[in-house]
């Protein structure tokens, strides 16, 4: 027997594995619609839940207050920033192509690169967002502090809600880190060993195992 | 833009007609058992997406197999646990098991199929549905010699682990 010889085994399987209920037009159509709203609705919670809390931020750190010192001020810019540029990173980061009409290759690339790129984002969180929240944060209360008391010394409480928070972002990035190191590097691995794999040693690109 | 060419489907659902069989083919070598399902439906979500940009340049079977692999390969977030305990469970039994002696072909194929990686699985299926080599280069961007280089491999693996 050769390997030619299969060629009439597979045409007789392909032949033998159509179903009818593949042919659901309706049940496509309601898989694109499915997938086209997830993906809408998950960006918009994120991004809206962020500018939500910036704008309450906002409104109640400066809007409504009758004086709003320095670094209140500076506090709620930083923390209207912070948010405006993780919008920015998440939907760019987020944006892939929607043709599925490329070479494996192409789309294998395109799939590392944007995996690397949002694990570069999180992995980066902690110093951009997280520790500016932080600061942010303290600086605001420190305002306001200032502002009741005369003082920017903070007391026993205000330095337990400094505690808690740092506790509370310090804890979020584990979560993060621990996403991306379960997670994402395994599938990863996965598509660099299949572009590995179609490419072979010799053509394996430089960057990829990066 | 003219879809109407030789090979060239009037519409999508005669597409899935002619094709459904090679479709879900397909996902079966890339999907668990009980994913088969939802690997051709994905497949059929992508197809139909795509459809619309599909001008007829090239053979509806390359262009379905570009989609069907991309679906295939680069949905693999789900099943990375798995298919590492497949690979090593295929590579266990291609070392120390063999088909039994008056297999039929289509046994052949499967196990054939089961024992080869992602890729040369991607290309024996080209093979034998017969995409050229300059096919089966649009479909994977590698070169046609790359290609013909790993069927002769193919060929000399099959004829080691099955022709006696």
């Amino acid at each position: 027997m050769k390997l030619e010889d299969l060629k009439v085994a597979w045409k007789e399987e392909v032949d033998q594995s159509f179903r009818a209920e593949d042919l659901s037009m309706k049940s496509i159509m309601s898989e694109v619609a499915k997938i086209d709203r997830s993906v809408r609705f998950r960006d918009f919670c994120m991004i809206s839940a962020m500018v939500l809390g910036a704008s309450l931020y906002f409104i109640f750190g400066w809007l409504t207050q009758e004086r709003v010192d320095l670094l209140s001020r500076f506090s709620v810019l930083a923390f209207i920033a912070a948010t405006a540029v993780m919008s920015i990173a998440l939907l760019r980061a987020r944006r892939t192509t929607r043709s599925d009409d490329w070479t494996l290759r192409s789309r294998l690339e395109t799939e590392i690169e944007r995996l690397e790129k949002q694990r570069r984002l999180m992995n980066r969180v902690g110093y951009w967002f997280l520790l500016p929240m932080l600061i942010a944060n303290g600086l605001s209360s420190l305002g306001g502090y200032d502002v009741r008391t005369g003082s920017h010394v903070p007391n026993a409480t205000g330095w337990a809600l400094f505690a808690g928070c740092g506790v509370l972002y310090g804890f979020t990035y584990w979560l993060v880190r621990r996403e991306v190191t379960k997670k994402w590097d395994p599938v990863l691995t996965q598509l660099r060993r299949l572009l590995a794999d179609l490419l072979g040693a010799t053509e394996m690109p430089v960057d990829a195992e990066k | 833009m003219n879809r109407q060419t030789s090979d060239m489907p009037l519409d999508f659902e005669q597409l899935v007609r002619d094709h459904g069989g090679r479709i879900r083919r397909i996902a079966h070598r890339f999907a668990e058992n009980g994913a088969v399902d939802d690997l051709v439906q994905d497949i059929l979500t992508r197809l139909w997406r795509s459809f619309t940009g599909f001008r007829g340049d090239s053979k509806v079977e390359s262009w379905i197999y570009r989609v069907a692999l991309n679906a295939a390969m680069t949905h693999v977030s789900d099943t990375v646990k798995v298919r590492n305990l497949h690979a090593a469970v295929s590579a266990q039994s291609a070392a120390t098991e063999g088909v039994p002696g008056g297999a039929s072909a289509a046994n052949i194929l499967s196990d054939f199929l089961s024992r080869l990686g992602d890729v040369d699985a991607s290309i024996l299926m080209m093979y034998m549905d017969g995409l050229t080599a300059e096919d089966m280069s649009g479909v994977l961007g590698i070169t046609g010699n790359a290609i013909n280089v790993r069927i002769n491999r193919m060929r000399q693996k099959f004829t080691d682990a099955y022709v006696e």
